[in-house]
């Protein structure tokens, strides 16, 4: 109940934003909002069937440029290019999980990562294609900036129901369980396998409708958005947040990136900064966020 | 003459499998006594390759400069071990794993701070080349391979004629026995990830005379480590050496047969391991 | 015959835990395995429901030859297994523990589940955090949990080892029951005599990985081998 509430502040408050006029404010919160599905989408494998991918910048980024390529190289409509772009990364999605999963989790984190690389590479040496490091420029306003906060909005949070509904499901409890005791769920008559490779699949669907969303929002494409960094991002705002919660990464992230635009500001050494936090996280708040404020409603 | 030109380049694939070959050893020691996949491996071969470069300005000597490196990244990984690392070895995977992810993007950064952002080089070292039946193979490629084969026999020596080396491989190959019998693991530990850094170090000051010292060569050569050591087998020395080989060699002899697939090469590798052999060549099921 | 092991052989690191052995066992027998801390009765039960291949020999289920099939299609086939030590999903509900399993086999996932919690008393205790049950009830959710997979094949691996004497009777009798209604075979391994004198039909009797004994609870008894080493000392 309490929860719930929390939310819909939380969604109330998210509505008045495009009213404060502030421009650079729309288009932060409207960033957000894409990095946080892509968080939410990250954590159905890391949170929810316990394996951490490295690799999640490659769905992000195989469907934003699919999108920039048909749209902007070849002349497609947008819808047509963001439908593409969430197809290549379902279809990357299965490819890698189908190599990875049979794996133990550091392989599974060092082939994740490996593949993801492969994109990075690819994308900057394939200057016909890719634009190279400059990237892809021009992809069109599909609608006034304003018009497009609501709508990323309302697709997110379609987007993150759909995944709550999901881990809720059946197929999220069989999920739940291989997370808890993977032995346990095979003497069970499950093909913990079977059950990883969905997780991955639609983990890796809602990270292509993330990177479609970035690519409409930003209008470029550059080979930052392939490069690990960008796998690491939703990894350390799950963790910050709190992995073993729904919206632990939601809440993770929208303090990653605001502190990332803060920090940046006064220092270059951001990155110094977020590895000292990383590994104080680690150390000593494994729980997140969320995980200290459970704590704190426990303590009561 | 074709045979010439790719023979030359067959040796220069072997070179650089050396280079994979240390750097991956570094890691699989590491990995193999603590169990803990070391991200940061890579920024200790970075590190190598700036104190190479520091301490080359001062003392105009490359090989003192190179071990001299290697010993303060040893020193590092010490420090790294006891403080950090230590703390995480009860801990489930992925919390070791952001650690170690942590540490990478402190240390880029620490690069970055204390050397700035441009990369830098230093004179070029044992230069020269042979002649291989009229086509040249640079001196630098053999003296990889010599040291590649002098690392790979000093490991062999030490672990199976010291009683640290014994230690070290009961440790791996049968934990829980090794454990029960006395040795004391936190010595083993901190000295196995000292003798892993120093490698790494020394990687990178081998590669600065051929390329530079840069804040992104730390990631760059992170990802073949990991490369050769999952087709290698994780925790397998054997099949590190034998795996970076195999990655330099297809590596070089790709670029020289089909060019425009340089990059995707070592994946496309690790992809075809995947799926034929997945525990790797030395791996256990 | 149900189940047979044909020259069934395992070591860990140089040690064998199960040296040759060879048994079957006949559909809808109670079968009870007794020997010694190490004597391998986990080892090989491991070995029959598909948490290790053996280094040689062969498990065969109903004639077909399953020792290279991986422990979830086992179970699809119909073998089930409780664990020694108990073997659960600690931060999910009796509810859930009890459903996924369930999920693997079942066609109809919420009416048996609804019989199955009835069947085993746990209809209070639903919500509850697995973690927190009493040893007792966790035993009780994982036989739970086996059953409810339809197995024609039951192992249960020490299932009173701690619990308490009326859990006890509560478990023991929910075995029979079992086994009757379903026409389960069960083969369980367990140190309380007791327990394995009332509902054993058959006791095979284990050391260091052989099989030293195998007859019924009378010739068990009477067995010099056997009483010099285990039953010494032991009150039966």
């Amino acid at each position: 109940m309490r929860s719930n509430i929390v939310l819909l502040v939380i969604v109330a408050l998210s509505l008045f934003i495009p009213f404060t006029g502030n421009d650079y404010l729309i288009y932060l919160s409207t960033k957000i909002w894409i990095l946080v599905l892509y968080a939410i989408a990250f954590n159905i494998v890391f949170g929810y069937s316990g394996l951490l991918s490295f690799g999640h910048a490659l769905f992000f980024s195989a469907s934003a440029y699919t999108l920039a390529i048909l749209v902007v190289k070849t002349g497609n409509p947008l819808a047509v290019g963001f439908v593409a772009g969430v197809a290549v990364a379902a279809v990357f999605s299965a490819g890698v999980g189908f190599l990875s999963l049979r794996h133990k989790e550091i392989h599974f984190a060092m082939i994740t990562l490996a593949f993801s690389m492969m994109f990075w590479g690819i994308v900057m040496k394939w200057r016909d294609v890719t634009g190279g490091e400059d990237g892809i420029v021009g992809i069109p306003r599909v609608m006034p900036v304003i018009w497009f906060y609501y709508f990323t909005f309302a697709v997110v949070l379609i987007c993150a129901y759909l995944i709550y509904r999901f881990v809720k499901s059946d197929i999220g409890l069989v999920l739940e369980g291989i997370r808890e005791n993977e032995t346990r769920v095979r003497f069970s008559g499950h093909s913990t396998l079977k059950y990883r490779l969905y997780a991955m699949i639609v983990s890796g669907t809602f990270t292509g409708v993330s990177g479609g969303l970035w690519a409409m929002l930003d209008r470029t494409v550059t080979p930052s958005i392939s490069h690990w960094s960008f796998s690491a991002m939703p990894v350390i705002a799950t963790l910050i947040g709190g992995p073993q919660n729904f919206i632990g990464p939601a809440v993770g992230t929208v303090i990653y990136v605001i502190a990332q635009d803060v920090i940046t500001r006064y220092t270059l050494y951001w990155q110094f900064i977020l590895g000292m936090v990383v590994v104080a996280v680690v150390l000593f708040f494994r729980g997140g966020v969320m995980g200290v404020v459970e704590k704190m409603i426990r303590g009561r | 003459m074709e045979t010439a030109a790719i023979a030359v380049q067959a040796m220069l694939g072997m070179s650089m499998g050396m280079l994979y070959w240390i750097v991956s050893s570094g890691l699989t020691f590491t990995f193999g006594v603590t169990r803990v996949l070391n991200f940061a491996h890579g920024a200790f071969y970075m590190f190598g390759a700036y104190f190479t470069l520091s301490i080359f300005e001062l003392t105009q000597n490359y090989i003192v400069s190179l071990l001299t490196a290697a010993a303060i990244v040893a020193l590092i990984g010490a420090v790294s071990e006891r403080v950090l690392i230590s703390r995480i070895y009860g801990l489930p995977v992925p919390f070791q794993l952001v650690l170690t992810f942590g540490l990478v993007l402190i240390f880029d950064d620490l690069v970055r701070i204390f050397w700035g952002t441009v990369p830098k080089m230093i004179p070029p070292q044992f230069v020269g080349s042979f002649n291989i039946f009229g086509r040249s193979l640079p001196i630098f490629a053999l003296y990889f391979i010599i040291t590649g084969i002098v690392i790979a026999l000093v490991i062999y020596l030490l672990l199976s004629k010291t009683d640290w080396g014994m230690e070290i491989r009961a440790l791996t190959t049968d934990r829980e026995t090794a454990m029960s019998s006395g040795l004391n693991p936190s010595f083993l530990y901190v000295t196995s990830f000292m003798f892993g850094s120093f490698l790494a170090g020394l990687g990178g000051g081998l590669y600065l005379p051929i390329s530079s010292a840069s804040p992104a060569m730390g990631e760059h050569i992170i990802i073949y480590a990991f490369i050769v050591t999952v087709i290698g087998g994780l925790g397998s020395i054997k099949g590190a050496f034998i795996s970076a080989l195999i990655i330099g060699m297809v590596e070089s002899l790709g670029a020289f047969f089909i060019p425009w697939m340089t990059i995707a090469l070592p994946y496309i590798a690790l992809a075809f391991v995947l799926i034929l052999r997945p525990e790797g060549i030395f791996g256990e099921k | 015959m149900i189940l047979e092991a044909k020259n069934v052989t395992k070591s860990f690191a140089g040690f064998v835990a199960v040296d040759n052995v060879s048994i079957g066992f006949e559909q809808q027998s109670i079968t009870a395995i007794i020997g010694p801390n190490g004597a391998g009765k986990t080892t090989f039960v491991n070995l029959c429901t598909g948490m290790f291949k053996p280094d040689f020999g062969k498990i065969l289920f109903y004639g077909i030859d399953i020792t290279k099939l991986p422990p979830e299609k086992r179970v699809q086939l119909g073998i089930s297994r409780t664990f020694q030590i108990v073997n659960i999903f600690p931060m999910l509900t009796v509810e859930q523990n009890i459903k996924i399993p369930l999920l693997s086999k079942s066609k109809k996932v919420d009416e048996e589940l609804e019989r199955l919690i009835e069947t085993f008393g746990l209809k209070e205790k639903r919500d509850v955090l697995a973690s927190e049950l009493s040893h007792g009830d966790q035993k009780i959710l994982e036989i739970a949990m086996a059953v409810s997979m339809k197995p024609k094949i039951l192992f249960l691996d020490e299932p009173m080892s701690g619990v308490n004497p009326a859990e006890r009777t509560r478990i023991i009798d929910l075995v029979m029951e079992l086994q009757e209604k379903e026409k389960l075979t069960v083969i369980i391994i367990e140190h309380d005599m007791d327990v394995v004198f009332r509902l054993a039909e058959r006791i095979v009797v284990m050391n260091r990985g052989k099989i030293i004994a195998d007859g019924t609870p009378e010739e068990i008894r009477k067995n010099e081998i056997v009483k010099e080493v285990y039953l010494k000392g032991v009150e039966v």
